[in-house]
């Protein structure tokens, strides 16, 4: 079982999680435990299951066997209306597709959970134009997503994320379609703001110098998270000791 | 049991010599030739000429191994008790004796097959080795493989950290070595999703 | 969240405002239909429940001229193929009751001449039509006394003693307020109702093709909404927004269209008499219900056809598979063309077999139920697997979008089996797809 590194204890945990879909067992048992505040990478080849161990930590599915906890209550057996809850209130998202609303404006996607958690238009709005500010793309807040380009469109999604100001951050082949300095310039945004926010990122890729943004890496094989490759370097030291403080 | 050039202290520093120290320095193959000799001789103790042989056809590459360098390896190997020379078998010379390898090679080789290589480009000689080496001994290849990944995401982390802070020159010299390691890393993942046929291929004969 | 449904039907782009566009106008069209179709009935009804003063059956005259009451001596008269009602009374006492349409009886000499009468008499010469009346005209008859703006009749003033002595006349003391009893008006009310539904089904069925068409398109904008924590309600109130909003709109053009074409209705001409066009028009309360029933109706509809798409966050629509369209969906169809063939075989020249209205309405619902058998069946019969299905395919199981053009289908795919196609990725490059058909 990986533990996490960071002191502050641990934010969410999956314990000996299966999941299948139909005959096919995506998850055998997955155990994986993520510290406040610690970007973690699950790494591991196409069909290992590591899509699927991501959904189960943000409760889009419920799993067929173990257990998730978020800060020390069982997250799996709450049922789908607090799970939609959550995504909404506490928890952030920067998928590789199909994530945001093509038809709408960078600013109406921005402000969308915040929205559809019934707070105020304006407050909604204002607080999505800072978010774009922050991300480098204030002047796109009025331009249909879909017209934006790939690395705009991923601060969008991250300005996203991060407007609601979310316990934890899912992010799943966040510069897949990328190109490499594009993608190096979302993942600085990414993990800088949320170190800044101090909140908690997940983050699925098979990339490895994107896991290497990360303070942690665990492999997920077979359904199994079979190897933590883990922070033995300085920089997450040094990472843990300023988040200790 | 490594080479000295390459002692790297993760202070911003030490990357910097690390960095520079990787492009302009870098001796590794001569290195691994007494140990793939011991490796190879831990599977049944074998005549010089068989060792020679088989170093050739497996990790060779074209190149082969001079018999003087084979029988002066195996002196030193012998002279530091990692093997044993047989008795002499009726013949002439010094190659017409049957080496064996000691508890002490055996432990040898198992540390340095365990021991991640210093994750550095153009590896793969040495990684090569090991991992078939591994896989002629029936070792655990796949988790040998898993400590280079490790050590693999340590030294990119590391690099990756020092992006943020260092000059735009150890930028892009951060970034060509994350391109390396990447590719080392796929080609870990690619050898790790073929080892049941390597396995096959390396204990014909 | 309502505001956010609004905002996402009619801010999302040039293609979605394309396809409101479209579907309010044609249930503008409908809703316009729909608006004719009741003002005719009720000026048939109007026109219908007329009193009919003609069909006062009177008494024969005593012997002695009696001081109450009224001489009556219809006649019809012809002038150029149209019909000329034309009606002879004296007054025989004070108490004489009055015609419908006019304020007073005529008195010997005089005359009141319907509009359309009077409107002929200023211009034809006469010795071809006014000297027919004896007298002056002082005054036409009102809406109350008339079947129809066009109806000539004339109420010409006589002496008793005049009119008694003519062959016909009859004594009447009071004037007959039920409406003529028309063998045909329980056939147009039936004619009627078969109208509006006639136009209602086809409405239905647009609205509901219009939301499910759009419905797969939203999918994607739905999932990405339940990925940021929308609820299955949140996702049902836009869908039915955006049903809603198209449909009210639709609603009041169409009602405008219909109040712009109302001059033109009212002057036609629906079973050779015209309607006043006061009468030609819904009732107050029909506009609202339309108003209000139509984008009603949208609503239901729209969330009717989400009850079976689950939208999960990732986008993967688990539709709950319909299962393959039985034989028991004909049974409504069969059914009604029976009730309907039994009420044909029942119906005289007294009244309309009772059974054929249920059984058309019954046919009608059938229809739209056998519908999809209908669909499956020809699709065994003529259909192949088409590029679309072959492009959805292979996007369903994880591969990359293809381009359905660039799919060259060798033989249509017509049986259940493996197949092969190819998909020209490049003009030099082509791959082949193996396809495994299977029976649904």
């Amino acid at each position: 079982m990986s533990t996490p590194v960071v002191a502050g204890g641990i934010l969410i945990e999956a314990r000996d999680v299966r999941k299948s879909f139909g005959q096919t067992p995506a998850l055998r048992g997955a155990s994986v435990a993520v510290g406040r505040g610690e970007i973690l990478a699950i790494m591991g080849p196409s069909g290992s299951g590591k899509s699927t161990l991501l959904h189960c930590l943000a409760g889009i599915f419920a799993p067929d066997g173990g257990e998730v906890w978020l800060d020390g209550s069982r997250m799996d057996t709450l049922d789908e209306a607090a799970r939609t809850k959550l995504r909404r209130t506490a928890f952030g998202f920067v998928f590789q597709f199909g994530q945001l609303v093509p038809e709408l404006t960078a600013a109406d996607n921005v402000a969308m959970p915040l929205l559809l958690n019934r707070v105020r238009r304006r407050a909604a709005y204002q607080t999505a134009e800072t978010w774009l500010e922050k991300l480098g793309i204030g002047d796109k807040g009025g331009r249909r997503t879909g017209e934006l380009s790939g690395g705009e469109a991923q601060r969008v999604a991250i300005a996203r994320a991060l407007a609601l100001g979310p316990k934890l951050i899912f992010a799943d082949e966040p510069t897949g379609s990328l190109d490499s300095l594009t993608g190096e310039k979302v993942m600085d945004l990414l993990v800088g703001l949320a170190r800044e926010q101090g909140t908690t990122v997940i983050i699925v890729t098979h990339d490895a110098r994107v896991a290497a943004y990360a303070d942690r890496v665990v492999m997920v094989r077979d359904g199994l998270v079979s190897l933590d490759l883990g922070p033995e370097s300085s920089a997450a030291a040094k990472h843990a000791a300023k988040a200790a403080n | 049991m490594t080479d000295g050039n390459l002692s790297s202290t993760p202070e911003s520093g030490g990357s910097s010599r690390y960095l520079r120290g990787v492009y302009t320095e870098y001796i590794v193959g001569a290195v691994s030739v007494p140990l793939t000799l011991l490796g190879l001789l831990e599977r049944q103790p074998s005549h010089g000429y068989d060792l020679k042989r088989d170093y050739d056809e497996y990790f060779g590459r074209g190149k082969q191994l001079p018999f003087g360098q084979v029988y002066a390896t195996l002196g030193r190997l012998a002279r530091d008790g990692r093997v044993e020379p047989g008795e002499a078998e009726p013949g002439d010379g010094p190659d017409r004796k049957r080496y064996a390898i000691t508890n002490l090679g055996r432990a040898e080789v198992d540390a340095w097959l365990a021991d991640p290589v210093e994750p550095e480009p153009h590896l793969q000689t040495v990684l090569f080795s090991k991992v078939t080496l591994a896989l002629m001994l029936g070792k655990p290849a796949e988790a040998y493989l898993d400590r280079q990944r490790a050590a693999h995401l340590v030294r990119m982390r590391d690099l990756t950290e020092l992006k943020r802070t260092g000059p735009l020159v150890d930028v892009l010299l951060a970034d060509h070595a994350l391109f390396h390691l990447e590719a080392d890393l796929r080609w870990i993942d690619l050898t790790s999703a073929r080892l049941t046929e390597l396995a096959e291929a390396v204990r014909k004969p | 969240m309502l505001r956010l449904g609004l905002r996402l039907t009619l801010r999302s782009g040039r293609e979605a405002f394309v396809r409101l566009a479209v579907t309010t106008a044609a249930v503008a069209v409908g809703v316009a239909l729909l608006l004719g179709v009741l003002a005719e009935f009720h000026a048939f009804q109007a026109q219908s429940s007329q009193p009919c003063w003609a069909c006062t059956s009177g008494n024969p005259v005593p012997s002695t001229l009696p001081a109450s009451g009224e001489l009556w001596n219809n006649s019809v008269d012809f002038y150029q193929g149209q019909t000329l009602t034309r009606l002879n009374v004296a007054a025989l006492g004070a108490d004489a009751p009055v015609l419908p349409g006019i304020s007073r009886l005529p008195a010997a000499g005089q005359y009141y001449a319907s509009p359309a009468l009077a409107a002929l008499l200023r211009t034809v010469p006469a010795d071809e039509l006014g000297d027919r009346f004896p007298g002056t005209m002082i005054g036409t008859i009102g809406q109350a006394g008339l079947t129809g703006p066009g109806q000539l009749a004339v109420y010409i003033g006589y002496s008793p003693t005049a009119l008694n002595a003519t062959g016909g006349t009859t004594w009447v003391t009071s004037i007959a307020t039920a409406p003529a009893a028309e063998v045909f008006t329980p056939f147009f009310r039936y004619a009627f109702g078969i109208g509006v539904l006639a136009v209602i089904f086809p409405m239905l069925v647009l609205i509901s093709t219009a939301t499910r068409l759009a419905a797969s398109r939203r999918e994607e904008r739905f999932a990405a909404l339940r990925l940021v924590g929308g609820t299955p309600a949140d996702i049902r109130m836009i869908a039915a927004v955006e049903a809603a909003v198209s449909a009210f709109f639709g609603a009041i053009l169409g009602v405008v269209i219909w109040l712009l074409v109302q001059p033109l209705v009212a002057g036609g001409a629906l079973i050779g008499t015209r309607y006043f066009s006061s009468t030609v028009t819904p009732a107050a309360w029909e506009y609202a219900a339309i108003v209000a029933g139509v984008p009603a109706i949208a609503l239901v509809a729209a969330l009717i056809s989400l009850r079976r798409v689950q939208i999960s966050p990732l986008g993967v629509s688990r539709r709950a598979t319909p299962k393959r369209p039985t034989l028991w969906r004909l049974t409504a169809l069969a059914l009604g063309v029976a009730l309907y063939l039994y009420g044909l075989s029942v119906t005289s020249h007294q009244s309309i077999g009772a059974a054929t209205y249920p059984g058309l309405l019954l046919t009608m619902v059938g229809l739209v139920i056998a519908g999809p058998w209908f669909t499956w069946a020809s699709a065994r019969l003529f259909g192949s697997v088409s590029t679309s299905d072959i492009v959805a395919a292979v996007k369903a199981a994880g591969g990359p979008a293809l381009d359905k053009r660039k799919i060259e289908v060798r033989n249509p795919i017509k049986t259940v089996g493996a197949h092969q196609v190819d998909v020209r990725l490049h003009p030099e490059i082509s791959a082949t797809l193996s396809l495994e058909v299977s029976a649904a």
